[in-house]
């Protein structure tokens, strides 16, 4: 279920799908910058039709983060 | 989308980056989301080596946020067979880039630049606290930030080439005073309005500065959906992600223009293209054209597609139908816009069309790499993309109400100027088909030369034709001599020059008025003439216009008392033609530099002919 957000990061980070895995983080991607981190957000409202809000942007540094804040949001995930 | 994702890798692997092309176009129109993007840039850097694209160097300066626009650019430059490398400024120091001569923005060497300002940072006062500021005050922020601007201007073509894109600034999004704004003697809105108009004054002033109409591109997707409050709030970027490819679409439309890749003729089919139903079935009452539904979007399309005609773009058919019966609708049908004399070429016929492309841009004498092909039938769309990739074959939707809307959104007829030249290009090959219809009728060449009965204007040093005289250095590539391009400052200084004369033809025959199509640049040099610039338009070669020029050049040498005549023929890949040119006309060879050939005629002692069939006028 978490197919499309894999995909997403895949894009923006230039990671192989598999690699997108739960710890994939902030820290231990080396492509994920604050730029990144700016379109990484765009691209997950865009795809999920979603706004996060300032708290939740700052939160979600990790994969497993950003799994857990848009299944809070009702996203089957 | 993994399927196609695979696919497109696939094809890079096997080293098919043309098909791997198309599909990567298919793929983003069908998932066109910024992640995609960013993938489609990946791909497009590992095959753009393979592909043939036009280098061009893009410097970005800004005073907001604009990273996640990036990728638009990028692809969308790919996807126009540009190879874009970008320089992006530092974040809002727009300034300090333009007025240090030694800022790594003129390091980089851009091809050109855009300044993207706004009034939130270049001139706060007007933004945010307008009301504190008298009416005076408020007329000089408007003077400062005019100044400031033109300084940047100024100062940048000082010391840069570039072209420039500057964009002009968007009216608020909430007027001060609300609904009586406009109204209201200290309007916000109208003030705004007066600094663009402003910006209008500064950029006639100097060459190859364009600007963008922002507040116009905001206003097109609504200012509502342009701005992205959290975004602005967090991370200073406030264009929203619609903006944000709206913007690069923009900008991508002025690169094509500036590479010029702009497409020159607008190929179509007829059936539920030009008219809705078929006409071979319904017959000339059966289809759909006319004022109900949804006959009237097809002549809404019509008229745009006129609009074009009138623009100077070239119309031609490619039809699967039976050329007697289109007739019949061209000629009785009342509800046509578009009439016979409207296309250049027609094709109609039940041959496959890529035959009927080649014959077009054969008959026409223009590359198939400037047609756009309109056609409804998907199949037919596949053929052409597969056979003629150059040709750019537009996805028309299934929907003919939306087929006037597809049209007026290509960047493919965006130009950077329009001459009155250029508005009767679409008349004028329409003429050339038919005295190429005419010269296979006649039976020698010479009967053929005097039925078109030519007269040639000649003009020396006019200033009215400088624009025109301009663009003919910078396009004409088969009939030049010398290939020397020059800008309308150039021209100009040669017209008031003492030293250079500059020469124009102008063509007239029976089917019409040529325009402007032949130039001649003269730089004296004691007793002799040196021919700096020959050229002819390549719709005029092959009809001995070339020798009444020169015999009245020489003419004019003579009263001038020059004794001879210095030329010169420096060879391209594409002046083949011409090679010969001053030896058939009796030059003498004088020597070879490298490859360049240099020849001379004495004209005390020699003349050339003006051929009868042409009528020298002298204006």
């Amino acid at each position: 279920m978490d197919k499309k957000l894999r995909q997403i990061m895949s894009n923006i980070f230039e990671i192989q799908e598999d690699g997108i895995i739960d710890k994939l983080s902030i820290e231990t991607a080396e492509n994920w910058d604050s730029l990144q981190h700016l379109n990484l957000i765009l691209a997950i409202e865009e795809q999920f039709g979603i706004s996060i809000s300032e708290d939740k942007i700052i939160e979600m540094t990790s994969f497993v983060k950003i799994k857990r804040i848009l299944r809070d949001k009702g996203i089957e995930i | 989308m993994v399927e196609q994702k695979k696919d497109i890798e696939f094809l890079v692997k096997q080293n098919k980056p043309l098909q791997a092309c198309i599909k990567l176009g298919e793929f983003i129109n069908f998932h066109s989301t910024l992640d995609n993007f960013m993938y489609a840039e990946k791909i497009y850097k590992q095959i753009s080596k393979d592909l043939k694209l036009h280098k061009f160097k893009i410097a970005i300066l800004r005073s907001i946020t604009i990273e996640p626009m990036l990728p638009f650019i990028k692809v969308k430059c790919f996807e126009n067979k540009i190879k874009p490398e970008l320089y992006l400024g530092d974040y809002n120091i727009i300034d300090q880039e333009i007025l240090n001569k030694n800022s790594s923005l003129y390091n980089f060497k851009p091809d050109v630049v855009i300044i993207f300002s706004r009034l939130e940072e270049i001139c706060p006062r007007l933004v945010n606290s307008y009301l504190e500021l008298s009416s005076e005050e408020v007329e000089m922020e408007v003077k400062n930030v005019l100044d400031k601007i033109e300084n940047l201007v100024l100062t940048f073509r000082n010391y840069s080439n570039a072209k420039v894109i500057l964009h002009n600034f968007e009216l608020p999004e909430f007027p001060i005073f609300g609904i009586i704004d406009t109204q209201h003697e200290r309007s916000q809105k109208r003030v705004f309005e007066k600094i663009n108009t402003g910006l209008l004054e500064i950029v006639k002033k100097y060459e190859e500065v364009y600007l963008l109409d922002y507040e116009h591109l905001v206003s097109l997707y609504g200012k509502k959906n342009w701005f992205d409050e959290k975004l602005w709030f967090m991370a200073k970027a406030p264009i929203s992600r619609v903006g944000l490819e709206a913007l690069a679409n923009e900008y991508v439309k002025y690169f094509r223009a500036m590479q010029g890749l702009t497409k020159k003729c607008i190929v179509l089919d007829l059936d539920n293209t030009l008219w809705g139903g078929i006409l071979g079935e319904e017959g000339i009452e059966g289809i759909k054209i006319g004022h109900t539904s949804p006959g009237n979007a097809f002549m809404d399309f019509q008229r745009e597609l006129l609009k074009l005609y009138h623009k100077g773009f070239i119309l031609a058919i490619n039809s699967k139908n039976n050329e007697e019966n289109v007739m019949e609708v061209f000629d009785k049908h009342p509800d046509m816009v578009l009439r016979k004399e409207h296309f250049a070429s027609i094709k109609i016929n039940w041959s496959d069309k890529v035959q009927n492309m080649k014959d077009i841009g054969d008959e026409l004498n223009i590359g198939m790499d400037t047609f756009v092909f309109l056609d409804d039938s998907p199949v037919e769309r596949e053929l052409i993309k597969q056979q003629l990739p150059e040709i750019h074959t537009v996805e028309l939707p299934n929907n003919p109400h939306l087929y006037s809307k597809i049209l007026k959104e290509l960047p493919d007829f965006q130009m950077l100027s329009f001459t009155e030249e250029d508005m009767k290009r679409g008349k004028i090959y329409y003429e050339q088909v038919q005295r190429k219809k005419l010269e296979k009728s006649a039976t020698s060449l010479e009967e053929f030369y005097t039925t078109l009965e030519m007269e040639a204007i000649i003009k020396r040093d006019d200033n009215f034709s400088i624009p025109r005289l301009a663009k003919m250095t910078q396009k004409t590539n088969q009939f030049n001599l010398t290939t020397i391009r020059y800008s309308e400052s150039d021209i100009s200084n040669f017209v008031a020059s003492n030293g250079y004369c500059v020469y124009s033809l102008q063509l007239i025959d029976k089917f019409g008025d040529n325009g402007i199509v032949g130039e001649i640049i003269i730089k004296e040099n004691g007793d002799a003439w040196e021919i700096d610039s020959f050229l002819l338009s390549c719709r005029v070669i092959g009809r001995t216009v070339e020798t009444a020029f020169l015999s009245y050049i020489i003419e004019e040498g003579r009263k001038a008392n020059i004794k001879s005549i210095i030329s010169k023929y420096i060879p391209t890949r594409k002046n083949i033609v011409v090679k010969n040119l001053y030896k058939d006309h009796g030059f003498e060879f004088v020597k070879k530099n490298g490859e360049i050939s240099v020849w001379k005629l004495d004209i005390e002692k020699f003349s050339i002919k003006c051929p009868d069939w042409i009528e020298v006028i002298e204006k």
